[in-house]
């Protein structure tokens, strides 16, 4: 007590002394730079890979049984990916919280994995909505009575887009008969820019596929350029948006141009209540990236729906539906009533 | 303890509170660093591992990612483990362990929050050490999180060894510190000893020397300069103080009344030579006693000891005085009547300092006064009496008072009625005279005419006769007429005077012309002396006023001036001028009399005063003429006279 007594009596005297000594004593309690507990477990207990399969299992089943996740009013909205997960990511998210805005509804990203497809992982629940283009729209309506709510608008907000064939620049080929004996590039084979309207082209100008000298799926559009411009096919068929970009890149050039086929939109399975497809669709024709909702966007100028979406109808894919069926992607009874 | 000890403490203290702090932060630094280094490698893990992880863990790839994750840990670094969780619930989807996946890092509760950026998750301490887990989710919204856990041993132990450098440095620096303070404190105790020792003498009254303490450091130097000038200031003061304190000695000694002072406890300070006689102690003995000590009084009557002053005065703050009939019991048994006061000695904030008490020996006053007192009641006795005697004789006064009263207002009247009385009788003097040669003439014609008509009728009147008769009669006619207007002008004039001696009302009237008809109403009296009676005022001099007071004024004076003025047969002069200026009339009346003894002149117009008492003087003429100036006419009347050089008597009389 009395050195605490003649530590103040100096403090009186020495002010820098006591701020000294409170400096001290502030870093004495700061000197663990987080709140976080120090926690003793027991490193011994392991648990082999079929426990935590169990485990995840387990916790997956209790979320079920929570009715999770739509019914806690989260959402899965599944798309392929074009670029890096990362960029993918960074572009669509601030649309999903355009969405949870709009609607209160939580909304999680969700990227297509390379052995599935976006149409089963909405058919499977694994997402609730999903972005895809009309040719996978209408596998899976045939297949889980998926329903289309919207179709993008592109840079002329118009809600339709084209294939075009596009060829190295220094090619000879010069006119789509000339492709005949020609190898050809397709994207994947769910595509409609990347498979089903280049076969629409092809069987138009009477071209079959056993008159091409050979063909593949690259997977996407990307990788069905990189195929054209290395050289290693003749011709690709590809999304108009891709193609003119790597037009003006000297890239590549034009072969042919496809009339036009109702856009890409997005795409909601049969599980998700009417009044959640209702205020989702309300708020995707809503929706005005390039206007008030413009801040926060990131690349959107990349996507398909560049100004936004406008309701899909039902004839809008009737054109397509019957070019699938005559080209063999979906069956004659596959048709909906 | 000395300033030296002081010093030495507090640089002491100073550099251990530096060290210390020094030593805190240090550690905090490394432990913030190693954090942060800690992080930016779990970061830099993350960001080359984020596009591979990503895509595998989209495309489920689970065996690609367990071997990318066994690699990283397989490296030789402290990273104890790796692994990665999907989806909602943060399900494990790959880790590093080959042992199995540990019990403690399946979460049940984990929240699905997007962390943005690499950060601390979890601590564990584990047989192998505190491990911190480091956790940040891949692709914000797609809850995948890569945990990294980071066994903090060898860290720690680097730690360890860095705080116990710093620990070691730092107590070396405090030990260095310590030597140097002490000899600092020395070097610096060395003047301020001396100073000490010189202060303490200089507190005893010693007078000092500074100077050669200069010597010493800049501020040693300013302080012996400062105390040296105040040591010569301190001696000016004390010589000042000490011829105060002698000249308030002899003050005090010289002063008739005693006088003790004490200090707020009551303890006495001070008496003087007075106070000592009184009190029958010694000033120095009776110095620090309480005053009830010394000072021993009581009530004079009851016997009662008296309430101490000093503590009247503490209580009060305010002068006071003692109660009547104090005795002041001297140490010999002696006692003193005293009268005294006790009043506070305040500084300069008016804080009381003491008490000073005056009081002084009034036995002798005591016995007067009460010798007074008796001799008082005594007087009080004696008036009391004779002013019931008094009150008998001033109610007889006042009975004849009032008596005297009457019979001056019925002098008065009687006075004018002399007045008028002898005017009356100066008048019917002055008619009877041409009356009786009217009536001489009217006889004489009336005999003549009888003559004159006998002799025409016996025809034997002649014409010499006749002539004569005429002319006689013209003469006798004549010598009527003239007495006739004569009388009719005294007449007028006494009709005149005497009206207005009786009437009251204001009116306008020549004083000139008026004059002259009160000297002409007085004529026969004037007549029998050889005084010449002259009126020397304005002519046509109007004014508006109670002619009948001027004329009783008037008459009044002359008749005074014939009276007293002028012995019989005695020439003189009375001239009476009067003007008008600024509504005030003046007027002037002088005779050259014998004049008045001034011994009597201030009594000249006191009633019933008079030098010819018994010699038809009623004394009350000139007390009238004062009455009246004064009362009727609310003006003045002055007298200037000396024996032998006449009167001038000066009225002034507002209009």
């Amino acid at each position: 007590m009395f050195f605490v007594k003649k530590i103040f009596y100096f403090n009186r005297q020495n002010n820098n002394l006591l701020i000294l000594f409170i400096l001290s004593m502030a870093l004495i309690s700061c000197d663990s730079p987080d709140n976080i507990p120090v926690q003793h477990v027991n490193n011994e207990e392991r648990l082999s890979d079929t426990e935590l399969q169990q485990k995840n299992t387990q916790k997956h089943t209790n979320q079920h049984n929570a009715g999770l996740p739509h019914q806690h009013n989260t959402f899965y909205f599944g798309f392929d990916l074009r670029g890096s997960p990362q960029e993918d990511a960074a572009q669509y998210l601030p649309f999903l919280k355009y969405l949870e805005k709009a609607t209160g509804y939580q909304f999680k990203l969700h990227f297509t994995p390379k052995y599935s497809t976006t149409i089963d992982e909405l058919g499977q629940d694994k997402t609730q909505f999903a972005s895809m283009g009309a040719s996978s729209f209408l596998r899976a309506q045939v297949k889980y009575n998926a329903k289309s709510l919207v179709r993008g608008l592109n840079q002329e907000s118009k809600a339709e887009y084209q294939s075009i064939l596009v060829i190295r620049p220094d090619s000879h080929i010069s006119s789509i008969n000339d492709i005949k004996g020609k190898s050809f590039a397709f994207g994947s084979i769910n595509s409609t820019q990347g498979h089903l309207i280049p076969r629409i082209i092809l069987s138009e100008n009477e071209i079959s596929l056993n008159d091409l000298r050979r063909y593949n799926y690259t997977g996407s559009h990307q990788n069905c350029a990189e195929a054209v411009v290395s050289g290693k096919f003749d011709v690709c068929g590809m999304q108009d948006k891709l193609a003119k970009s790597l037009v003006s890149q000297n890239m590549v050039k034009i072969l042919y141009t496809s009339r036009y086929f109702p856009s890409s939109g997005i795409v909601v399975n049969k599980f998700v209540p009417d009044e959640v497809v209702a205020q989702v669709r309300q708020a995707l024709i809503d929706f005005d990236p390039q206007g008030k909702h413009s801040q926060n966007m990131r690349h959107w100028d990349r996507t398909e729906m560049v100004n936004g979406f406008v309701a899909a109808a039902e004839s809008d894919y009737d054109n397509l539906r019957h070019w699938s069926i005559q080209l063999g992607f979906l069956q004659e009874a596959d048709k909906p009533e | 303890m000395t300033i030296a000890n002081r010093i030495i403490l507090l640089i002491l203290m100073t550099v251990l509170a530096s060290s210390l702090a020094n030593f805190l932060l240090t550690r905090y630094q490394s432990t913030a660093l190693h954090s942060e280094s800690e992080k930016i490698l779990a970061n830099t893990l993350v960001q080359s591992l984020r596009d591979a992880l990503v895509q595998d863990v989209i495309d489920s790839n689970k065996l690609r990612v367990t071997n990318l994750l066994r690699s990283i840990k397989r490296n030789d670094n402290p990273i104890e483990y790796l692994y990665v969780t999907k989806g909602i619930n943060h399900v494990v989807f790959a880790h590093s362990f080959e042992q199995g996946f540990p019990g403690f890092l399946v979460h049940s509760d984990e929240p699905s929050i997007d962390h943005l950026g690499t950060h601390l998750s979890y601590k564990y301490s584990t047989e192998n050490g505190l491990i911190f887990d480091y956790s940040e989710t891949l692709i914000p919204g797609l809850d995948t999180v890569l945990h990294i856990g980071i066994n903090q041993t060898e860290i720690l132990q680097q730690l360890n060894r860095i705080n116990q450098y710093i620990l070691m440095t730092s107590l070396i620096i405090a030990l260095f510190a310590f030597l140097v303070a002490y000899l600092m404190g020395r070097q610096l105790s060395i003047p301020l000893t001396q100073f000490v020792g010189r202060i303490q003498r200089y507190g005893t009254g010693e007078s000092i020397e500074f100077t050669d303490l200069k010597k010493f450091a800049p501020e040693i130097a300013k302080l012996a300069n400062v105390f040296q000038s105040a040591t010569a200031e301190r001696q000016q003061m004390l010589d000042a103080l000490a011829e105060r304190e002698q000249h308030l000695s002899s003050t005090l000694d010289s002063i008739g009344d005693a006088v003790i002072t004490t200090d707020t406890d009551g303890l006495i300070t001070r008496m003087n030579p007075v106070a000592e006689h009184l009190t029958g102690w010694d000033g120095i003995r009776a110095s620090g006693r309480y005053l009830t000590e010394v000072f021993n009084i009581m009530h004079a009557i009851t016997r009662q000891a008296a309430e101490n002053p000093v503590n009247k005065v503490l209580q009060s703050g305010q002068i006071i005085g003692l109660a009547n009939h104090t005795v002041l019991i001297s140490k010999d048994g002696t006692e003193y009547q005293i009268a005294d006061s006790g009043a506070p000695i305040k500084n300069d904030n008016g804080e009381i300092l003491g008490v000073i008490l005056v009081f002084r020996d009034v036995s002798e006053e005591y016995r007067l006064q009460e010798q007074l007192s008796k001799h008082r009641d005594h007087l009080e006795h004696l008036v009391t009496e004779r002013t019931m005697e008094l009150q008998a004789q001033k109610e007889t006064l006042e009975d004849n008072f009032q008596q005297l009263k009457l019979a001056q207002k019925q002098l008065v009247e009687s006075e004018k009625m002399i007045s008028l009385g002898s005017l009356v009788a100066g008048v019917a003097h002055e008619i009877n005279t041409p009356v009786g040669v009217s009536l001489t003439g009217i006889t004489y014609i009336k005999d003549e005419t009888r003559q004159i008509m006998k002799k025409l009728q016996a025809e034997k009147l002649t014409q010499t006769e006749l002539e004569e008769f005429l002319s006689n009669s013209d003469k006798m006619s004549d010598a009527m007429y003239h007495s006739l207007v004569q009388a009719s002008e005294l007449i007028r004039s006494f009709k005149q005077v005497a009206v207005d001696q009786h009437a009251e009302e204001k009116r306008e009237f020549d004083l000139h012309k008026y004059i002259d008809d009160v000297i002409l109403s007085l004529h026969h009296k004037i007549k029998h002396t050889s005084v010449t009676v002259n009126n020397n005022s304005n002519e046509a001099c109007l004014i508006t006023s109670y002619p009948g007071i001027f004329s009783q004024i008037i008459t009044n004076l002359i008749t005074n001036s014939l009276v007293h003025g002028f012995d019989a047969g005695m020439a003189g002069e009375i001239t009476i001028s009067a003007q008008v200026q600024d509504n005030v009339l003046t007027m002037l009346y002088t005779d050259d009399g014998n004049g008045i003894a001034d011994e009597i002149l201030p009594r000249i117009f006191d009633p019933f005063f008079t030098t010819k008492m018994g010699q038809g003087g009623s004394g009350l003429g000139l007390n009238i003429i004062y009455n009246l100036v004064t009362r009727k006419l609310k003006g003045n009347i002055s007298c200037e006279s000396h024996l032998g050089e006449g009167v001038i008597f000066k009225l002034e009389i507002p209009l």
